[in-house]
């Protein structure tokens, strides 16, 4: 199955303006590309939303949303940020990288993580998943406002 | 009987539910990753989807003799 060809007539998943390498619109994006990293950090899908890609925007945070908190809800393991051991440091940041989902969790894992069941385990790698996939969406969002990417 | 199969109680989803899940938030976000039309969009995100499970459910199968 063939899915990156782009029919002419095809609706775009969001607006963006065309970007051209020496246009004001593209010098202007890459000096605000750290700005729009730090935002796509904080609230998963707000860095593409700052670009103008609302479409993006609201797939990464209702993708990294739904990761993190049915990861919560199944009690999955959330690393605190020192927890002593390189596996502990990998783990706190692959949960990090979900932004403002990470202290969230505190309110949706009120009682604690429950890895002695197989659902708290996967939901140690939900929420995992949900920073890593947030790390992706920063890198596309840097992407975007240098210009390399529409 | 049907909803049992997905959700074992309110917070807690049976293993085929979370394969479910996991299949569909990844493959939204990876079809955001790659596509730029919402056409495109949706059909990467149902095959990836179907992908995801085709292949889990398959690897299962592989696994079950040496569960025993």
């Amino acid at each position: 199955m063939i899915v990156s060809e782009v029919p002419v007539n095809d609706k775009p998943l969001d607006n963006p303006p065309s970007p051209s390498p020496t246009s004001a619109a593209t010098r202007k994006g890459s000096a605000l590309a750290p700005l729009a990293a730090i935002t796509a950090w904080l609230v998963p899908g707000s860095g593409h939303l700052f670009l103008g890609r609302w479409g993006r925007a609201l797939g990464f945070f209702v993708s990294v949303g739904g990761l993190a908190i049915t990861g919560y809800l199944l009690r999955g393991n959330v690393f605190p940020p020192h927890s002593g051991d390189p596996f502990g440091t990998l783990g706190f940041l692959a949960d990090a990288g979900s932004g403002v989902f990470y202290y969230l969790s505190r309110f949706f894992e009120a009682a604690g993580p429950n890895v002695s069941r197989a659902t708290g385990d996967y939901g140690t790698r939900f929420i995992a998943a949900a920073g890593v996939v947030n790390v992706l969406a920063i890198f596309d969002v840097l992407e975007i406002a240098s210009g390399r990417r529409n | 009987m049907f909803v049992s199969f997905f959700i074992v109680d309110r917070l807690k989803l049976s293993h085929f539910g979370i394969l479910l899940s996991f299949a569909l938030f990844v493959s939204m976000a990876l079809a955001c990753l790659t596509q730029r039309t919402a056409s495109n969009w949706i059909k990467y995100t149902l095959w990836s989807f179907a992908l995801f499970v085709v292949i889990s459910v398959g690897v299962a199968w592989l696994m079950y003799p040496i569960s025993r």
